[in-house]
């Protein structure tokens, strides 16, 4: 499969004090995008560019090879996930398919009451007596109903139990089994995207801290354990995200710079959630620890 | 289905769920057509409840935050302006079939007979009531969403209605005779009504197309 689902290039983005800036990455298509980062790292800002309903200052918003703003009927393609419902609080489940399906061309009705009824969603139940993971699963079965070729999920899991974060794992794998099918999927569960993303962006305060394959970001990084004795001087190896932990210090290394810690520090290839914790700490916790 | 028609219908699905709070209205139609002489009166009296009703969606939009799903949807911003006034005339069809039938039934209870073309005219003064009631009220929820525009939705009412009083006190004897106008064209007031009120909702749309597309740009 060829060409991007989706892509943005040099996105500066401002919503009241807090700013995308300069933000570059791309999902190509038939693949997942994992967007992680803390709280406030700007996933649901960058989500809400992807959709247009943010308009960037400045750089360039690609989704499904059409530049933003595009027409509108570009969402026929689209599925969304937000971080909370959007949908009238007394509508039945029924009554959401009634409001949404005549929107869709490619609506399907099987596959609508296929989720619900694979969710335990009751369709005469109303929508504000879901709990917060049954309205996401909600969410989720409308996003999966109107044969969408780009799937939009800001913190699906976020409210889910484990046992429902497997099935939507295992319903997004059924779903990319068709090639031309992307998701962009943002978390701060990385255990979820351990098990489903091909590529990875990690944003951190409205920037992008690192993109690309999930294994390249993998491969990119050690994880480090010594004593401050033993960690180099700050400067020499730049100690992304160290921290003091009753053993000494622990931090996140460039693979490369490995041959130049010394022979007492202890080396580990790092888990994604480590990634994560490391690089998406504050800007202030990434330089060298002071003994 | 086009997107227009889908946005009518997702708006009439809206407010679906709170259509036995309408009922109040209904109830309080239902007194005036008993009281009201002539019966025929409530007909126009069911448009000012129906105004209130109109700003119904507002609320229940923003209460549940539908502006972003609407955002979300194929479907422009601007079509769902348009399907918001389409629905609210039809809401204003429905209230004047309601009247109507409460007006025959009063009549027909108190033995006083109406005209049809009573009813009519009626109906062309509800409608045109409306049409200014709701042509003014809409825009100022699009210009400033509905929990800071209900505050002040009827400014502009209030201001129309100051104008014209001011207008006709200044011009005195110069004022337009409305009274003469029609006395000469007896024919002409329900015609010219459901036009002109026809003519203010038309206006009124597109100046809320304005007003949403320009508060949707400093959203975003």
């Amino acid at each position: 499969m060829t060409g991007l689902a989706l892509a943005l290039h040099g996105v500066t983005v401002r919503v009241g004090s807090f700013a995308l800036e300069d933000v570059s990455f791309e999902l190509p298509t038939g693949y997942v995008l994992g967007l992680v980062g803390p709280n406030g790292a700007g996933k649901t800002t960058a989500i809400r560019t992807l959709l247009g309903m943010l308009r960037p200052e400045s750089g360039r918003v690609e989704v499904l090879g059409r530049t933003l703003p595009a027409p509108d009927d570009l969402r026929q393609e689209i599925g969304v996930v937000l971080d909370r419902p959007s949908l009238v609080e007394d509508w039945r489940l029924d009554d959401v398919e009634r409001a949404l399906r005549p929107f869709y061309r490619r609506w399907d009705a099987d596959r609508y009451a296929d989720l619900l009824a694979g969710f335990g969603l009751d369709r005469r139940a109303k929508v504000k007596a879901l709990s917060r993971g049954m309205a996401m699963k909600l969410q989720i079965a409308v996003a999966l109903s109107h044969d969408a070729r780009l799937l939009l999920l800001d913190e699906p899991t976020s409210g889910l139990d484990p046992v429902a974060r497997d099935e939507l794992v295992g319903i997004l794998g059924d779903y990319l089994v068709d090639e031309g099918r992307s998701v962009l999927f943002s978390t701060h569960i990385t255990s979820d995207l351990e098990r489903i993303a091909d590529h990875l962006t990690l944003l951190r305060a409205g920037r992008v801290v690192r993109t690309g394959t999930r294994d390249d970001l993998l491969t990119a990084y050690r994880l480090v354990r010594g004593s401050a004795e033993e960690l180099p001087e700050a400067g020499l190896v730049p100690l992304l995200g160290a921290r003091r932990t009753p053993v000494g210090v622990e931090a996140l290394v460039a693979a490369d710079d490995v041959p130049l810690l010394g022979p007492d520090v202890l080396v580990e290839r790092p888990t994604l959630d480590q990634v994560v914790v490391h690089l998406g700490a504050p800007a202030t916790a990434r330089t060298a620890v002071v003994a | 289905m086009t997107g227009l028609v889908a946005a009518v219908r997702f708006d009439v699905l809206t407010v679906r769920p709170y259509a036995k709070q309408m009922l109040l209205m209904v109830a309080g139609v239902g007194w005036i057509s008993v009281i009201s002489t002539p019966p025929s009166a409530v007909v126009a009296a069911g448009s000012v409840f129906a105004a209130l009703v109109a700003a119904y969606p507002f609320a229940i939009g923003d209460k549940n935050d539908l502006g972003t799903l609407q955002s979300v949807l194929p479907v422009a911003r601007a079509t769902f302006v348009r399907a918001r006034y389409l629905a609210v005339v039809g809401l204003c069809a429905a209230s004047l079939a309601v009247c109507t039938v409460l007006a025959l039934v009063a009549s027909a209870a108190r033995d006083v007979p109406v005209a049809a073309g009573e009813l009519g005219t009626v109906a062309a003064v509800g409608y045109a009531l409306y049409a200014v009631l709701v042509g003014l009220q809409l825009p100022v929820y699009y210009a400033l969403g509905y929990p800071r525009g209900r505050l002040v939705a009827y400014l502009p009412l209030v201001g129309v209605s100051a104008a014209v009083a001011g207008s006709t006190a200044l011009l005195g004897d110069r004022a337009p005779d409305l009274d003469a106008w029609l006395a000469a064209r007896p024919g002409a007031l329900a015609p010219a009504l459901v036009v002109g009120a026809t003519v203010v909702l038309a206006g009124s749309c597109a100046v809320a197309r304005r007003l949403d597309a320009r508060r949707a740009r400093r959203a975003g």
